[in-house]
Order: structure tokens, then C-alpha cells, then sequence
């Protein structure tokens, strides 16, 4: 991923923004855990991936901007790392739960599964953000 | 006898250029179903049906015993999923159809040895 070096204020961001996904993930967990609200919990998950994505990107001294930028930032990390083919089929899980919040059109299994994906992504991420700390 | 999973490719990749991309979307999702078919009689599983919730189910028992890394065939099973969803109910931006239509080939093609032609 093209890096640019970063100055005070993207660090800045770049720690807000982790910051903000592991909150929208912590309430994300308690809202399936708890409510078992899984509109709300899915667009919160997605919410989370999208911060995650904001935040190693700003770390890099890039502001992704629209959705359609954030997907490159995805596409850019996983050419970086080819042995881990999963961070852009775990995005596009991640992507469905956010269809899902619209839509309701996902039955208990494709939930569960989207879920699990979209989790791993947020993981992926705040992992790739902590080495690059 | 339907058609295999790559002419299914092919159909899609046709209904893409032509700017179809309901029937572009779900001849991929097709071609995906066709994939996990085809990877269920090479290991000799059982189908019960190409319903996502079945092919959920044989991805996650093709990865169980820890001979292909994880999400190799889960993974492979999301871009043809939001597929599914864009045909359905036509939800997808361009850009994310064209990284849905894109990893859903590499996928597919990948399970057949053979690479994207462009």
C-alpha cells in the first residue's frame, strides 16, 4: 500500500480511529450478546471494518474518503500480503451485514456466517494496525 | 445438464460488458453454485442443495480438517453471496460489482487451475 509519511494530525486520527472500531465492535457484541438486535449489530460490525480500514490508512498518511477508497485501501493491503487471501472475501461479509441492516434479507446461517467473516476482518485489521504502531 | 461453472463465467463476463449486471450478477452466482458442486462430488460429499445456507455448510466441512487454509472456500463463497444479494435486490455499487465479479472469478477459476483471462 502506498505509504506517504505521516504527520501529527493522521497519527492523530489514525488513534481515534482504532479507537472507534473496537468501541463500535465492543457495542456491536453487546447488542447481538444482549438484544439479540442484529440489524443494529451487523451496520455497528460494518461501522467497525470501516474505521479499521480508516485507521491504517491515516497511520500511513492517507485518507481513504468514500467507501469505494476504503475498498482500495483493502485491495492495496491484501496485494502487501498475498499469503492472506482472506482479508477481501472478509470484507465483502463485512459488506453484506450492511445490506443486512437495510434489508433484513439474510436468514440465521448467512447472519452467522457474515458475522464470523466480518469479525475475523476487524481483527485482521487492528492487527495489521498494531504492527504498523 | 446445466452448464459448468466456468461457461457460466463466460455468460456473466458477456452480461457484464453488455452493462447487464442483475443477470451478469446471478449467472456469477450460478457459476459459484456450479464451483461448490463440483467441489462436493471431488471430495465426495454429499449436496443436500445449492441453497448459500448448503454450500455455507460444505465450505465450512471442506476447511475442517485443516488441509486448506481457513476461509479458502468460505471466503470464495462471499463475493458470489453479494452477488446473490445484487441480483435479488440490485443493492451493490459499481465498484463494489467489480470487485465482486473479480474475486468471484479468481475464485472459481482457482478451484479449476486455470487463471482469469482479461
Amino acid at each position: 500500500m502506498a505509504t506517504n509519511h505521516p504527520t501529527d494530525q493522521y497519527r492523530q486520527r489514525a488513534v481515534r480511529h482504532e479507537a472507534r472500531a473496537r468501541n463500535y465492535r465492543r457495542q456491536a457484541n453487546l447488542l447481538l450478546e444482549r438484544d439479540d438486535d442484529t440489524d443494529c449489530a451487523g451496520a455497528l460490525l460494518y461501522e467497525s471494518a470501516k474505521q479499521c480500514i480508516n485507521a491504517v490508512a491515516n497511520q500511513r498518511g492517507r485518507n481513504p474518503g468514500t467507501t469505494g477508497g476504503k475498498v482500495s485501501v483493502v485491495r492495496e493491503l491484501a496485494q502487501e500480503d498475498p499469503s492472506d487471501t482472506s482479508l477481501m472475501p472478509n470484507w465483502q461479509r463485512a459488506d453484506r451485514l450492511h445490506i443486512h441492516a437495510d434489508r433484513g434479507n439474510l436468514n440465521a446461517i448467512e447472519y452467522a456466517e457474515a458475522w464470523e467473516q466480518a469479525q475475523a476482518f476487524v481483527e485482521s485489521m487492528l492487527n495489521i494496525y498494531a504492527r504498523n504502531a | 445438464m446445466g452448464q459448468t461453472a466456468l461457461e457460466y463465467v463466460n455468460a456473466s463476463k458477456r452480461e457484464q460488458a453488455a452493462g447487464n449486471h442483475v443477470k451478469a450478477a446471478a449467472l456469477m452466482w450460478q457459476a459459484t453454485q456450479a464451483t461448490f458442486a463440483a467441489l462436493a462430488d471431488a471430495h465426495g460429499v454429499e449436496l443436500k442443495s445449492l441453497d448459500e445456507d448448503d454450500l455455507i455448510m460444505l465450505a465450512r466441512r471442506l476447511e475442517a480438517d485443516g488441509s486448506v487454509p481457513k476461509w479458502r472456500y468460505r471466503g470464495g463463497l462471499s463475493p458470489g453471496s453479494l452477488l446473490k444479494d445484487h441480483a435479488e435486490m440490485e443493492v451493490l455499487e459499481s465498484y463494489q460489482l467489480d470487485l465482486a465479479y473479480e474475486t468471484a472469478e479468481q475464485f472459481i477459476r482457482g478451484c479449476f487451475g486455470n487463471q482469469p483471462s482479461h
